[in-house]
């Protein structure tokens, strides 16, 4: 009889270690590659310089390594493995489209004259940071393109293509390419997506989960902040996904999506990283309520 | 035996109180907890003698018990004639009806206007609150009347009951200082949008040859692709599909067509130009204009004037040039984020025309809109409130307190008497 207590004591006992073990540790996840690579290896200081630029003030993080944010000049195809994103293949394309889409834009119409039309256009309604922004955007594409070959940033049609003949092989993959419809997830489903904290699922999440973002995460968001603002929350809300993916490895110089978008909204913006955005531009209250946001994300997403 | 037992047991205890104490910051079930109603206790903060001591210099009307206020019934049954209403009411009452696209739809339907309400309460996923209080719908039955009183032929559709209002404001002549303010800046607003639409148009290309020349190669393009049609359709390949099946000659012929095609549109587009000079013309003109309307903005004392032209002079676009007055502001208030600035404009202009006696009781658009959700969801906390009390107390959160307050200090010294 005692030994029978025993057994079931410890049974508890191991129950309870694996539930306090799991909070720390996300068990179910299929590790990407950069987050392989980050959890046995590469585990090391956030360093916003892509382009030497001063080490930001806000409190450092820990970075996963990711192919993306090896130095500029690698060859993303040298590398042993053969994806850069996700090793779903749909996914992987859609990722590549997605993280690099004007330098596809770019060097894809470059050649013909509507392309020199509408940038002689652009730059001309553009404030002279931002033209000149964008002259150096242009140029990093072009040594992109040369660099990282397998992107095919000269070949933007045939990655299209690629996309309509790859067929995912991931839940995530199936999700975007619509063989899976979202409408048949419920929150559980999502939540658990989520939650397997991969940059490929989280770049792409607020956009393909968007009644989700609305529906859950908004109103937790307003909760979190004490803020009933919509607008305001809203703005936050991306701004802190944006740094949650930062952390995890995306790539947020001044030549990532983001960054550009933010040079288009604002001209101090122009060759900021996204740490130095945050800390030259946002207000104090809202780097405040940036990372109550982000600490929400990282409980959402861990 | 029995030691080692209690030793475990101590420690799954230990365990379960490290893992219950664990990790606060997450709201368990914020959907469900009504602490997700609870009202934002601003003046409980921190800083709150210095915030007080600001939020007294919006704040023109005093607090008002949220309990007992409700509005008094509207009894008005039809639009009042043109001679009975004034310039900034009729102006007011055709915006108010933006908000009676739902009531008029109830009306023709004969559908129960607290219906309407209830169901929008059963999904609400801001609040807990899942069905209107007996204080909101008496304001939905207040608004319900004010729309009603709006309308002067129940047959007509939403549409027309806006033009009708919208005839009705521009017969009224303006009389007092106000009403003209409000006039011209109406008039601002509409030529700033033909500026702009003439600056958008301004970078279309041009064609640097007569108009004459353009329309022979249109013509001549024209006439070789209905050859190219006639080979295609003699040759048997629009029934077919099939380029195999075309003789040489024929596909020599095809060829010859598609490259006399390609140069002519070659020449064409070798002859566009984009008319650089025109646009900068148009681009000093729109923003000479934009100036203009800020310029005129420091003599106004209209509030619907107010809202009219700050919405647009504080309005930062995606892709033009940022404004003097936008980097003032920034350089001002240490604001710098423009979307930032986009958000704040939807609180601090309309605190701003609150300060100028525009309406912000609990009868007013701005507080019907939020109590019962015409524009944005619905807020107990508003109903019966006044828009200072409601906004400070219940809907802006403390972090953005300062840069709301920055922001309105900077526009009541800009242009305040």
């Amino acid at each position: 009889m005692r030994s029978k207590s025993t057994v079931v004591l410890l049974l508890l006992l191991a129950i309870v270690v694996f539930i306090l073990f799991k909070q720390n540790y996300q068990l179910d996840v299929t590790p990407t590659k950069e987050q392989t690579l980050s959890e046995t290896e590469n585990k090391q200081l956030i360093v916003p310089d892509e382009d030497n630029q001063p080490e930001s003030k806000l409190p450092h993080v820990v970075k996963q390594q990711s192919e993306m944010n090896l130095d500029k000049n690698s060859d993303l195809i040298s590398s042993v493995d053969d994806y850069i994103y996700d090793p779903d293949p749909f996914v992987e394309t859609q990722m590549m489209l997605h993280e690099n889409e004007l330098c596809y834009n770019y060097i894809s119409t470059k050649q013909s004259s509507k392309f020199s039309e509408s940038l002689k256009r652009m730059s001309h309604r553009l404030q002279e940071q931002q033209s000149k922004f964008f002259d150096e955007h242009f140029e990093y594409c072009d040594k992109l393109n040369m660099q990282k070959p397998r992107l095919q940033l000269d070949n933007h049609k045939e990655v299209k293509e690629r996309l309509k003949q790859s067929q995912p092989n991931s839940l995530w993959g199936k999700i975007l390419s619509g063989d899976v419809e979202v409408d048949t997830l419920n929150h559980s489903q999502i939540k658990d997506l989520l939650k397997q904290n991969r940059l490929s699922v989280l770049s792409l999440a607020p956009k393909i989960f968007y009644e989700y973002y609305e529906e859950v995460v908004h109103w937790d968001m307003e909760y979190v902040l004490q803020n009933r603002n919509y607008d305001y929350v809203k703005l936050v809300q991306d701004y802190a996904q944006e740094l949650y993916l930062c952390n995890l490895g995306r790539e947020c110089g001044p030549n990532s999506q983001f960054m550009i978008r933010m040079c288009l909204t604002s001209q101090q913006a122009c060759g900021l990283n996204y740490n130095q955005y945050i800390e030259n531009i946002l207000t104090t209250g809202q780097q405040s309520d940036l990372q109550t946001a982000l600490q929400y994300f990282e409980n959402s997403y861990r | 035996m029995k030691k080692h037992t209690i030793l475990i047991g101590l420690l799954i205890i230990v365990a379960v109180f490290v893992l219950y104490f664990k990790n606060p910051q997450k709201p368990e079930n914020p959907q469900n907890s009504s602490q997700i109603i609870e009202p934002l206790n601003i003046e409980k903060d921190k800083n709150s003698s210095t915030e007080k001591e600001k939020k007294e210099q919006i704040k023109t009307t005093s607090k008002q018990d949220l309990e007992q206020q409700t509005p008094e019934s509207f009894t008005e049954n039809n639009p009042k004639e043109d001679s009975e209403v004034d310039y900034i009411m009729a102006y007011r009452d055709w915006q108010y009806f933006k908000n009676c696209y739902t009531d008029v739809e109830d009306f023709h339907n004969n559908k129960d206007p607290l219906q309407t309400l209830a169901e929008r309460f059963q999904y609400n996923p801001r609040e807990s609150q899942n069905e209107p209080t007996p204080q909101q719908n008496i304001y939905y039955q207040y608004h319900v009347d004010v729309c009603k009183s709006l309308i002067d032929d129940e047959n007509d559709d939403y549409y027309q009951i806006m033009s009708k209002l919208e005839q009705r404001f521009q017969r009224i002549q303006p009389n007092t200082p106000e009403a003209k303010q409000l006039e011209h800046a109406i008039k601002l607003v509409e030529q700033h949008h033909q500026f702009v639409t003439q600056y958008n148009n301004s970078f279309s290309t041009e064609f640097n040859i007569p108009a004459t020349e353009v329309n022979m190669i249109n013509t001549q393009i024209e006439q070789l692709n209905q050859q190219l049609y006639e080979v295609y359709e003699s040759s048997g390949y629009l029934d077919h599909d099939d380029m195999m099946q075309l003789r040489e000659d024929e596909k020599q012929q095809i060829q010859n067509l598609l490259n006399q095609i390609s140069e002519l549109k070659q020449a064409l587009d070798e002859s566009k130009y984009i008319n650089f000079t025109q646009a900068d013309v148009a681009r000093k003109t729109m923003y000479g204009h934009r100036n203009s309307m800020e310029d005129y903005l420091h003599s106004v004392t209209s509030p619907d004037a107010f809202l009219v032209l700050a919405a647009e002079v504080y309005k930062i676009d995606l892709l033009y040039e940022e404004p003097q007055v936008i980097q003032l502001l920034k350089q001002k208030t240490g604001i710098k984020d423009s979307l930032y600035i986009n958000v704040l404009n939807g609180v601090v202009l309309p605190l701003v025309a609150c300060s100028m006696n525009y309406p912000c009781d609990a009868e007013s658009e701005y507080i019907l809109s939020y109590c019962l959700g015409l524009k944005d969801s619905m807020f107990n906390e508003a109903c019966g409130s006044n828009l200072e009390d409601f906004y400070f107390s219940h809907y802006i959160g403390s972090n953005q307190l300062t840069d709301v307050y920055a922001y309105f200090n900077f526009l009541v010294e800009r242009y305040a008497k």
